[in-house]
């Protein structure tokens, strides 16, 4: 729904620009920081990840409401957790729009591929070994609508009534459509693939229950 | 039984891609001959027919050079030629070729008809050049410029002064009326009357007794024959460094504005479905099962004739110093998918068609230089002129289900999810353009308005029941009413920037156009409100009624 109108919301000065960009960085890198043990192979691993997704995000950009960072999201979010994925989807989504388009509705699009992650942080989709494929696609078509309802709050103003803001959802379902169906794809090509790529990065909660481990041992 | 019908498949797909239906290409034609007329423009096509070509030249009017009519052989061979020592001006009206015939009135051999620009109508016997009658008519500045009909066995003629009917065989005069003055306008020809154009932009319509009312009165100047369509009668009208067209309602008279073009408009051609219209700034594409509606333009200058090459191709000469002829191909849908040149040794500026005949194509321009083409023997294929996309795309949408469906016989399911996955995905994305544009339509009629563009007191009475357009910005608002039968609001909103001088910014996309700034202000964008509703689709797409207050916000906060 988010591509359907050529209005998004409030304009903002540079400035203005700045200090949401700056911090959005800034809570992406808390949020990484705070893994207590990560290693410098997991950071390249998730950097990549992070630029690989970008650029898909780019390249797809003239397709209507084909976003592949909604099931990238999902995935990080349900193999390296809640943390992790907020920042993957933060980083995502702050880079790809300094190349398409960056404004107002950044803040949006980033709480809504975060909620994406958190989402994605809820499931039990298994091992590589033992995938179960069928949660990610009902999740996978679930987050399209979910993120296209708190991306579409980025037009709501002072002036807008609910009855605006309805029509304004309603005219954008043929999108949030095509932007579930074009999940469930990126989910049934490459959603094994990569959850089995992410697995070889510990889980921030892995990790976590690990040090735990550790000093209960040595204590 | 699987690797059967993939084979199947991949055979069905090698032969489209080998055997494509041929389009007429430029490259398909060589010049076989060409013949300098003397002194002379040729500014209206010649028509090829049994063997022979028939052309008009208009003089320069230098020393004692006059108008001819010509007929040459195919091979290039003059059989004769005819010259008007009293035409008085340049002579444009295009020769008229008459099968013989006979009817009521009497028989005829092969003719041709010319209408000179002294005002009078003579008509020539095709073999020999030698005249069979000739009738006078009317002459103010000049006489007759427009396209001669046939009704049967008689000719309508457009006079200067108006119209009259001649009986073919012999001349005899069935009715003369007086109409508008006119100039190159042709005569659009129904079952139960004749309608014809003039220079003050009326309408008229002339029953079959003689009998003459005026319909409608456009404005402007009306310069080609009516063109009847399934929305009603096509007119487009000429008005100074503009043009627009207009449909008339041939049962009750009203009439409605559906485009402004650019200036000069050319003489509008149909076929059963599209009108096809020139200017100098675009070459139009009009879907007349859709109200008549744009469906697609391509940048060009064309003021003179456009011609059918095929079902699908357009030909027109390209109004320029160094103008060639240039073919532009549509789809069934009335999409413009490339538009190719023609160049000639001759080009230059130009406002006469091309003439097909089998195999051959004959042309000529302001030059006056005669071309005759010839249809190469080698079968040539330009995947430029032909659509590749839709073929490529079923083509390729087919085999991925048959590599499903075989991926499927080897019990690789997940193969079979991915590939059916990516067709539905293409597929919907493929249909997401007109699907939106459709829900939105009804969202829009289905939801309640808001009442917040109601009709304002201060606003002129005469506005009651038009076409307004509000244009706000930081709280100011400035209004056109009082606009009459615009069909988008697109069209309607820049018909209301040219009557205020705001200056619209338009970008077109695969969804439509979008305005992206009007006066300069881009804001974060434009929306746009139909009697207070917020609109769902690209302007371009959103019809609008006879009755409606479109307002354009500009949203900055």
């Amino acid at each position: 729904m988010f591509q359907a109108f050529g209005v998004h919301g409030p304009e903002l000065t540079p400035f203005a620009d700045m200090v949401i960009d700056v911090l959005l960085v800034g809570l992406a890198f808390a949020l990484l920081v705070t893994a207590p043990r990560t290693s410098r192979h997991d950071v390249y691993l998730l950097v990549t990840f992070v630029a690989a997704v970008t650029a898909l995000r780019v390249l797809l950009q003239p397709l209507p409401n084909v976003q592949p960072v909604t099931v990238a999201a999902l995935l990080v979010g349900a193999q390296l957790g809640a943390r992790r994925g907020v920042a993957f989807a933060v980083l995502v989504t702050l880079l790809s729009n300094l190349l398409i388009g960056d404004g107002w509705w950044t803040l949006f699009q980033a709480a809504g591929w975060s909620a994406v992650a958190i989402l994605g942080s809820q499931l039990n989709l298994g091992t590589a070994d033992k995938f179960r494929s069928g949660q990610l696609y009902v999740a996978a078509i679930c987050s399209a609508f979910m993120f296209d309802f708190i991306a579409s709050l980025s037009i709501v103003t002072s002036a807008t009534t609910l009855s605006d803001f309805a029509v304004y959802l309603a005219h954008g379902i043929p999108f949030d459509v095509l932007h579930a169906l074009g999940n469930l794809t990126f989910a049934v090509w490459f959603g094994h693939f990569v959850f089995r790529a992410l697995e070889s990065i510990d889980s921030l909660e892995e990790l976590e229950q690990s040090v735990v481990e550790d000093y209960v041992v040595e204590g | 039984m699987v690797r059967r019908t993939v084979l199947a498949c991949l055979l069905l797909a090698t032969l489209s891609v080998l055997f494509p239906a041929q389009a007429m290409t430029p490259e398909s034609w060589k010049l076989e001959w060409e013949i300098d007329l003397p002194e002379g423009y040729i500014t209206t096509h010649p028509i090829i027919d049994n063997g022979s070509v028939y052309v008009r030249t208009s003089g320069f009017w230098t020393g004692e050079e006059r108008p001819q009519v010509f007929a040459f052989s195919t091979g290039g061979e003059e059989r004769w030629n005819r010259t008007s020592a009293t035409t008085v001006q340049h002579d444009m009206s295009p020769l008229l070729l008459l099968s013989s015939g006979f009817g009521p009135c009497g028989s005829w051999p092969d003719l041709i008809a010319v209408g000179w620009a002294d005002g009078t109508v003579e008509v020539l016997r095709a073999d020999d050049g030698t005249s069979l009658w000739n009738r006078t008519s009317a002459s103010q500045g000049w006489g007759i410029t427009g396209a001669i009909a046939q009704d049967g066995d008689h000719l309508v003629v457009p006079t200067r002064t108006g119209m009259m009917r001649l009986c073919i065989s012999n001349g005899e005069m069935d009715f003369e009326v007086e109409l508008g003055l006119g100039w190159r306008n042709g005569i659009l020809t129904t079952d139960d009357a004749f309608w014809q154009g003039d220079e003050s932009g009326n309408i008229w319509k002339v029953s079959r007794n003689g009998t003459s009312s005026l319909i409608a009165d456009l404005g402007g100047s009306i310069r080609h024959a009516p063109i009847q369509t399934s929305s009603g009668i096509f007119v487009h009208v000429q008005r100074g460094a503009t043009s627009t067209i207009h449909l008339l309602n041939v049962t009750n008279g009203s009439t409605v504005t559906i485009h402004q073009g650019g200036a000069s408009p050319a003489i509008p051609i149909s076929n059963e479905r599209y009108v096809v219209t020139g200017d100098s700034s675009f070459l139009s594409i009009f879907d007349c099962e859709r109200n008549c509606s744009l469906v697609s333009e391509h940048p060009t200058t064309t003021n003179g004739e456009l011609a059918w090459g095929s079902a699908q191709t357009v030909w027109y000469p390209v109004n320029q110093p160094n103008g060639n002829w240039a073919v532009t191909t549509i789809t069934e849908t009335g999409n413009i998918t490339s538009t190719v040149n023609f160049s000639t040794p001759h080009d230059g500026y130009g406002t006469a068609a091309p003439s097909f005949g089998e195999s051959r194509i004959a042309m000529g321009n302001d030059a006056g230089v005669l071309m005759m083409y010839v249809q190469q023997l080698t079968v040539t294929t330009d995947s430029q002129d032909y659509d590749w996309v839709p073929i490529i795309g079923a083509i390729l949408l087919i085999s991925t289900l048959s590599i499903g469906a075989y991926a499927s016989s080897l019990n690789r399911n997940e193969w079979t999810w991915r590939l059916v996955m990516l067709v539905l995905l293409v597929s919907t994305l493929a249909i997401t353009p007109d699907l939106s544009s459709r829900w939105s339509q009804s969202v829009i009629e289905n939801s309640s308005t808001d009442g917040s563009d109601t009709w304002n007191e201060t606003w002129p009475e005469s506005w009651i029941d038009t076409q307004i357009v509000i244009l706000e910005i930081d709280g100011e608002q400035q209004v056109v009413g009082g606009l009459n039968g615009y069909q988008t609001a697109l069209d309607l909103t820049l018909a209301a920037a040219d009557e205020a001088s705001w200056e619209v910014n338009v970008e077109s996309t695969e969804l439509g156009s979008y305005v992206v700034s009007i006066n300069g202000e881009e804001g974060s964008g434009w929306e746009y409100f139909l009697n207070g509703e917020r609109a769902g689709q690209s302007s371009d797409r959103q019809t609008v009624s006879d009755s409606i207050i479109l307002h354009w916000r500009l949203v900055r906060r």
